[in-house]
């Protein structure tokens, strides 16, 4: 009697899978999720081979004059830079996005230019697409940079609790009484306009976000059994907050920080479109737009094309995030 | 009820301190003498150092802080250097035209949100529900400067049935009392320039409230969703009420608590918003203000209005707090 049914038990398992296998198997099902996936690779595609870059550094490490740099690893790095810079020709991108042609400055889209060019006649197709690199390094390193503090602030403040964690707790209820891009724009006004000083506000305004999700986690878990068991076994706090506690994280983490990239690249833009990120000539594409405000009306090309592309990269990364809370985090969805 | 809103207020103490702290050191953070950035670049010695003595910025940090605290209190805020008056005059205005940005965005962006979420549940998985879920998307990725560009391209330059930027037409005068022109002409019986007011406030109020738009359709979506699974609704359906009355009589004043939570959570997205659009429409708000100063290096008026937002935005959170306890005594005992 009983045998058929172990056998039926054992065929009821599911095959051991990853987190990640299992991530990507629930995410499969979501046809939205997928456009989103698709949508990305493309931005990365064209952010990777915008030019031939990869494929001509590691050519050039072999063609550094060591004699001539000498030891100094730094100076190394710097003339294996310009090196590569020199060789360096686009692949993907039709033009090189900073070679002007004034005779077509304004020039609508054409065949041999097919999203037109802009203002002092750069080809805006070329500048799209290299500026797919900025703001897919802004957003993916400013959430980076942001994770990594949060999460240590919040590991820090959930674990240890009491004062500790009232205290860091108030003053990210400080940073969160800020609307993100008015302490953005704080922070920029102090450390100056400019691409990177932009990196660091965008992540400093999204650290508080990461801080309450890893608290919340910690504290949910920090009084479980498994963690008593750790406890008793004579782990350390260290290895029972990363070991155990954290992996617990990882799901709202990733659900966050997967949105947070589509936020970031929107604030870079709005920043680069105040004239307060990224500088020109830099391909970035709120400063595409900014420049093209003034323009907008006698040629609307200049600017139409930027804001899709940031549209569409910033839905990407929306639709991938939404597509992991519903797979990941059931009892987030919305 | 009162005691909830004594313990909120107790609550808001801590943050705004926190705000006139970051405010205060910001302009101790820029590098450079404090005095002389206060007091302008082109300032004479003279003016430096009685900048240096109003603010005692040859005393110790801690006193700083205080005389800061005291001026504020007092109502000043410092002198505009780019306009020959005090930081607080250029506020007065600046103030009232945000706010009355800032409702106008909310309203079409419930008019419009909650009855776009409603027949997207209403009729779940229909052609519909999937326009209003995509477009929202949509919505949520798209860069609010940008979309105020295309407005004022489309109505105004191709269509010329909006005006394409400012307050009110030419030769339309309103007697200014409070500020936000659309209740001033009101107060004063001004009916051409009500409309004409409003007329100005179409366009700037769909790009700002487009962001919101998306997602409070998303939460009535959801909401009305969720509260259609439960038992009542069975026993509602099951005695024979029609759908509509279901839906409408039965489902949709439950749907609605979250529904209002959100829209609360909405207004840092509007300020953020007004900040990005004031400057295309040339609204002369809060935003167009930050901004334009950040770039002329008028910091005493970039300081004020960083303080006044900041502060602002607050106590619209505080009274969006005490309306939902009001709304749902089940917060109050939380």
């Amino acid at each position: 009697m009983n045998e058929p049914q172990v056998a039926v038990l054992e065929t009821e398992l599911p095959p051991h899978v990853g987190y990640f296998a299992d991530v990507w198997r629930r995410l499969r099902r979501n046809k939205l999720a997928i456009a989103g996936v698709i949508l990305l690779a493309g931005f990365f595609i064209m952010a990777l081979f915008a030019d031939n870059y990869i494929f001509v550094a590691p050519r050039m490490l072999f063609r550094v004059d060591v004699h001539k740099v000498g030891p100094h690893p730094l100076a190394f790095i710097k003339e294996w830079h310009t090196l590569t810079k020199e060789h360096v020709s686009p692949l993907l991108a039709p033009y090189d996005p900073y070679k002007q042609n004034l005779l077509l400055r304004k020039a609508p889209p054409s065949k041999a230019h097919p999203l037109g060019m802009d203002e002092v006649g750069r080809d805006v197709l070329s500048r799209i697409i290299y500026g797919s690199r900025v703001s897919l390094e802004v957003g993916f390193l400013s959430v980076i940079g942001a994770i990594i503090v949060g999460v240590f602030i919040g590991a820090v403040s959930g674990y240890a609790g009491g004062w500790v964690d009232n205290v860091i707790m108030r003053l990210m209820d400080i940073l969160l009484a800020f609307p993100s891009l008015l302490l953005a724009l704080a922070i920029v006004t102090i450390l100056g306009p400019g691409l990177l000083n932009m990196l660091y506000a965008i992540a400093i305004v999204s650290i508080p976000t990461y801080a309450r999700l890893v608290r919340a986690s910690v504290l949910a878990e920090k009084e479980t059994d498994y963690v008593l068991a750790a406890r008793s076994i004579g782990a350390g706090h260290l290895r029972i907050l990363f070991r155990q506690i954290m992996p617990n994280a990882l799901t709202p983490i990733i659900v966050q920080g997967t949105l947070g990239i589509g936020t970031a690249i929107l604030d870079a833009a709005a920043l680069g479109f105040l004239g307060l990120g990224a500088q020109p000539p830099t391909p970035e594409w709120g400063t595409m737009l900014s420049r093209a405000q003034q323009v907008f009306f006698s040629a609307p090309h200049i600017g139409i094309f930027p804001g899709i592309a940031i549209m569409l990269a910033v839905l990407g990364f929306n639709l991938l995030g939404d597509g992991l809370r519903d797979a990941l985090d059931p009892r987030l969805r919305m | 009820m009162l005691r909830y809103i004594v313990q909120r207020l107790l609550m808001l103490v801590p943050v705004l301190i926190g705000i006139s702290i970051i405010t205060f050191v910001m302009i101790r953070l820029i590098p450079g003498d404090p005095a002389r950035i206060m007091a302008g670049e082109r300032a004479t010695e003279e003016q430096v150092q009685r900048v240096r003595e109003m603010w005692g910025l040859d005393k110790p940090i801690h006193e700083q802080y205080l005389i800061y605290m005291k001026n504020v209190l007092h109502g000043n805020l410092g002198r505009s250097l780019k306009r020959n008056e005090s930081v607080v005059q250029e506020l007065r205005w600046a103030l009232p035209t945000t706010i009355e940005l800032s409702f106008a965005a909310m309203f079409f962006a419930i008019l419009i949100g909650i009855p776009a979420g409603i027949i997207a549940a209403y009729r779940q998985n229909s052609w519909w529900d999937l326009l209003v879920m995509v477009g929202s998307m949509v919505g949520i990725s798209m860069p609010v400067f940008w979309l105020g560009l295309i407005l004022i391209y489309v109505f105004a330059l191709k269509l010329g049935i909006m005006p394409p930027s400012g307050r009110l037409s030419v030769g339309v005068k309103i007697k200014p009392i409070t500020g936000m022109y659309t209740v001033d002409a009101l107060l004063t019986g001004n009916w051409r320039g009500f409309l004409d007011a409003v007329h100005h406030l179409i366009m700037p109020a769909m790009a700002v409230g487009t962001i919101p738009m998306a997602i409070i359709a998303r939460m009535t979506r959801s909401s009305l969703l969720e509260v259609l699974r439960q038992d009542y609704i069975r026993t509602a359906r099951s005695k024979g009420l029609s759908e509509r009355a279901v839906v409408f009589r039965h489902a949709l004043k439950n749907a609605f608590l979250p529904v209002i939570t959100i829209i609360g959570l909405q207004l840092g997205t509007l300020l953020v918003g007004a900040i990005l659009t004031e400057s295309i429409f040339a609204l002369p708000g809060m935003g167009r203000l930050i901004v334009d100063r950040i770039l002329s290096r008028d910091y005493p008026v970039v300081q004020g209005a960083v303080l006044v937002f900041a502060t602002t935005f607050v106590l619209i959170n505080l009274l969006v707090d005490i309306s939902y306890a009001y709304l749902d005594p089940r917060i109050r005992y939380q």
